[in-house]
């Protein structure tokens, strides 16, 4: 796997009036890229869908309320190119199989931040590595991980179950 | 010689704590303050649903008026953070008090509250939410591509 995801508020990360046309306004910073002992956490992927899939996965399954979820996805080689250090460390997700592809960015400075804002603007606004779930669509996700036994309806929380219920009277049509 | 106390000058007191509890002049200060102290995040639950829940629910026939004069005097993060809370809130007064608010936003010209708006349709899937995001012509490809997967999804 050659990328790296993460969720994000795309609106945080569109040009603003009042800046230049290429700077990231400081929300994008402080809203998106809340950092723990210096480190900021991603998600290993391909950009295939099943690979993104996965991604909404490891984060949905810890949703207090089924909602949309966007996502970011980054090339490991443009952050490793940028001086930036990237560990596997074990994800903070209830679905086994994707502890493993958990990796955190590390070691990092006030500059190192900034080039990880440039990379996710650049991926924003080019539309390229930004990628859009639907509610229904991390419903459906969660819906087919429960099936498949990789994910047990209790762990999830209360409002997602009654998501997943409701949602279980229509037909999935995931299609991305 | 008066006491040292009798000096100072008195604690400014803020005009939410001067009215009384579950007031919509209370709520409107614990509101404002939640969204400022806590930002919010997709999936997650925030305190202002519940401050927004009680205003509406606690005085339905102002809550319009007292939404609309909130969102009107603040800026488009805030107003994205509302829109998103109210989303969540699914009680029938809630819709009656904010649908109109979300429809408006649509016309924002910030793609945070337009998001927001398109977040409203999602959740509440009212028919004239989903008229209003039918008729919306969102000219940011990300949001354009959201707005039509709602519009899917809705159409089930």
């Amino acid at each position: 796997m050659d990328k790296v995801a993460r969720k994000i508020a795309p609106a945080k990360w569109a040009p603003r009036s009042y800046l230049p046309q290429e700077a990231v306004g400081a929300d994008a910073l402080t809203g998106c890229l809340r950092t723990q002992t210096d480190a900021l956490s991603f998600w290993a992927c391909n950009n295939d869908g099943s690979s993104l899939k996965d991604v909404v996965l490891a984060l949905a399954c810890r949703f207090e309320r089924p909602e949309k979820m966007h996502l970011v996805v980054l090339e490991m080689k443009a952050l490793l190119d940028s001086g930036l250090e990237i560990e596997k460390t074990e994800g903070g997700t209830i679905v086994n199989d994707l502890r493993g592809r958990h990796r955190d960015v590390v070691h990092l400075s006030m500059e190192a931040l900034c080039i990880i804002a440039r990379l996710i603007a650049r991926e924003v606004r080019a539309a390229e590595g930004h990628h859009v779930f639907s509610k229904a669509e991390v419903l459906d996700i969660l819906c087919t991980a429960v099936k498949q036994g990789r994910l047990s309806l209790d762990a999830l929380g209360e409002k997602v179950r009654e998501g997943l219920e409701k949602r279980s009277a229509d037909p999935p049509h995931f299609t991305a | 010689m008066k006491p040292a106390h009798d000096r100072r000058t008195p604690p400014r007191v803020h005009p939410a704590d001067r009215a009384p509890l579950g007031s919509l002049e209370v709520l409107r200060a614990r509101l404002l303050a939640s969204l400022e102290d806590e930002p919010l995040e997709d999936g997650m639950t925030h305190a202002a649903e519940e401050l927004l829940r009680e205003a509406i629910l606690g005085h339905p026939e102002e809550a319009e008026q007292w939404l609309t004069q909130i969102i009107s005097s603040n800026g488009p993060t805030t107003q994205a953070g509302i829109l998103q809370c109210l989303g969540r809130l699914h009680h029938p007064e809630v819709i009656q008090a904010a649908e109109e608010i979300a429809s408006r936003a649509f016309s924002s010209p910030d793609v945070g509250v337009r998001e927001s708006a398109i977040g409203v349709v999602e959740q509440w899937g009212t028919p004239s939410l989903i008229e209003a995001l039918r008729r919306h012509q969102e000219a940011t490809p990300w949001l354009s591509r959201y707005a039509e997967k709602v519009l899917r999804d809705l159409s089930v």
